[in-house]
């Protein structure tokens, strides 16, 4: 079980834009729903699903402009 | 077809059913979860068929070549159809574990007993792996959570493809791999490899669905309600745990946060990885992204102005958005355009949620927007169905041109740009011709289901419900006019397998295959 768990492990990183910080969210995602699942409604799980989505999402913004930069540059 | 071409055939699609054995496998896991034990026999009982066919196939034909693609479009074709078959095995064998009571089973149900008719169950599976949605399930939320996810699952790989899976997990070398790839309506690449192209694809696809299920839950959605209303909004599927669909909610936030997961799901995978990449621009630049929401705004604008001037949200109460309360006019008008932006999103993306009554409350002229976005459906490469933004696209812009065309002379050199790409005469001739070609099939289709519906079902429905539920059918959407159900006639019931079939296949791998099962396989000399 340990070698197919480490197989999809290694399958995650090597597909997917090459970023570990997005290979993190892809990672942390399932224990991010276990979390909201196991401890339910409250405001820590609040924080937390709240804290994935944002991050995320400023996440893909910075590299945006980051890569825009770049380009520009 | 020779002997070799049927030893390529059934060794690959003993590989699909091969990979296909893990997801009611994997299922068990959520019976024990639920505590639903009974449901675990079942549910392995489903897997070991499969494996079984699936592995003496692929062992008995282990040597055949590669696919060439004749080869690949019946496999595409009949591998979508015998998943749909034994994915319907879930819903039969827990109907009769039900109905004997074994293993501590609750009674059965009228809406799980819908399942022990073959056909309503073989009909659950295939609109489930098409993305299709219209269901034979009356109460969702009188089905056993087993089933609930069994439905949600089958969205979710069907929207990315059977055949994306397997090739995912099976990483086959050689030319195989893509030819497979192209019969399953696919065609873009993000790598120049193939098996990292689908890996890429569900990558990006899981992290959408984890962030899917966080931005539903933080709109209210109960965990269970979010997990599963993500993976099949996402996947443009359309099934719902709940018995009203997202109209059981009547909440402004979660039709708020279903819009842009059913978008996440109508923009081509390439697209998002650009995006993800951080060449956001190139993401905006895409022609289809562009056409999805210009043709996504277009249409909730011009559906918001029907349902106004039709005064269908006339008597609603106040309502509060973001704690300012609305009243009147203003009431009235945050609910046409809340309702038309789910309500066309849902239709376009071919996600086919509900929140509103369509089939009794909206007018014709509704009925007809709506239609226009089941039809046309969004991007090529993604998740949803229809004819796809990117065949209309050529088809109008083809269509402009060759008119255009007889204003120059003979001897003029033109080109024609499409999506970045210019196109020569041959080129053009040959994107023209197979936008076409799909697109009247797609009608005639439509017009064969409509026949048969008008011919079958109860004459209480008109013609427009009829036009509406075969367009939701076809392009694999799922929005109803009430029609769909357990209690549909046989033959509305076939026509509709066989819609959903080819929808997602779009159209030409299932006739090739019906072509080859009646004239042969082999391949003509001349």
């Amino acid at each position: 079980m340990s070698s197919v768990l480490r197989e999809l492990y290694t399958a995650l990183l090597v597909a997917g834009p090459d970023d570990r910080v997005l290979d993190a969210f892809v990672v942390l995602g399932p224990l991010v729903v276990a979390l909201l699942a196991l401890l339910g409604r409250g405001p820590v799980t609040e924080i937390l699903a709240a804290g994935y989505v944002v991050a995320l999402l400023a996440y893909v913004g910075v590299v945006a402009v980051r890569t825009a930069h770049t380009t520009s540059g | 077809m020779s002997t070799r071409g049927f030893a390529v055939i059934g060794r690959d699609l003993g590989r699909i059913l091969q990979v296909y054995a893990v997801m009611p496998a994997a299922t068990v896991i959520v019976a024990f979860v639920w505590g639903e034990l009974y449901a675990a026999p079942a549910l392995l009982v489903s897997a070991a068929l499969p494996l079984a066919v699936g592995y003496g196939l692929s062992e008995r034909y282990a040597d055949a070549g590669e696919p060439g693609k004749l080869h690949g479009m019946v496999i595409a074709a009949s591998g979508w159809f015998l998943v749909a078959v034994f994915g319907s095995l879930p819903f039969i064998l827990l109907a009769a574990t039900m109905h004997a009571g074994l293993l501590g089973a609750p009674a059965l149900n009228d809406t799980v007993a819908a399942f022990r008719h073959p056909l309503n169950a073989l009909f659950e599976s295939m609109s489930g792996f098409t993305g299709t949605g219209l269901t034979m399930t009356v109460h969702e939320n009188r089905l056993p959570y087993v089933l609930q996810w069994w439905r949600s699952f089958m969205e979710w790989v069907g929207g990315v493809g059977v055949i994306v899976l397997t090739t995912a997990v099976l990483a086959r070398p050689g030319s195989g791999s893509l030819t497979l790839y192209e019969s399953e309506a696919r065609s873009e690449k993000i790598h120049p490899s193939i098996v990292s192209t689908v890996r890429t694809i569900w990558w990006i696809f899981l992290l959408f669905t984890f962030l899917s299920v966080c931005v539903l839950w933080l709109a209210g959605m109960p965990i269970w309600e979010a997990i599963n209303h993500a993976m099949t909004g996402l996947a443009t599927g359309g099934f719902s745990v709940t018995d009203n669909s997202i109209a059981t909610y009547d909440s402004v936030a979660i039709d708020f946060a279903l819009v842009p997961v059913m978008l996440l799901g109508s923009i081509a995978f390439p697209v998002h990885y650009l995006a993800l990449q951080g060449h956001l621009g190139d993401a905006l630049d895409d022609l289809q992204t562009r056409w999805v929401v210009g043709f996504f705004g277009l249409g909730t604008l011009a559906l918001t102005a029907l349902l106004y001037a039709n005064g269908i949200y006339a008597a609603t109460g106040p309502v509060s958005v973001l704690g300012v309360s609305l009243s009147g006019a203003g009431a009235t008008a945050f609910q046409s355009f809340r309702y038309a932006l789910f309500q066309f999103v849902s239709a376009a993306s071919c996600a086919g949620f509900q929140t509103a009554t369509i089939g009794t409350q909206w007018s014709a002229g509704a009925h007809l927007i709506v239609s226009l976005g089941m039809v046309v459906g969004a991007a090529a490469g993604s998740t949803a169905g229809g004819i796809k933004l990117v065949r209309a696209a050529t088809l109008l812009k083809g269509a402009a041109f060759r008119i255009a065309g007889v204003f120059y002379p003979r001897s003029a050199v033109r080109s024609f740009r499409l999506n970045d790409r210019t196109l020569t005469s041959d080129e053009l001739a040959r994107e023209f011709e197979e936008a076409a070609i799909i697109t009247l099939l797609w009608f005639v289709f439509l017009g064969v289901g409509t026949a048969v519906l008008l011919l079958t079902v109860d004459s209480s429905f008109t013609l427009e419900n009829v036009l509406f539920e075969v367009a939701s059918t076809q392009g694999n959407v799922g929005l109803s006019a009430g029609i769909t159900g357990p209690g549909m006639p046989t033959p509305a019931k076939v026509v509709f397998l066989f819609n959903m079939w080819i929808g997602r296949l779009e159209i030409i791998p299932v006739l090739v295959t019906l072509r080859g099962l009646f004239y042969g396989f082999g391949v003509r000399r001349r």
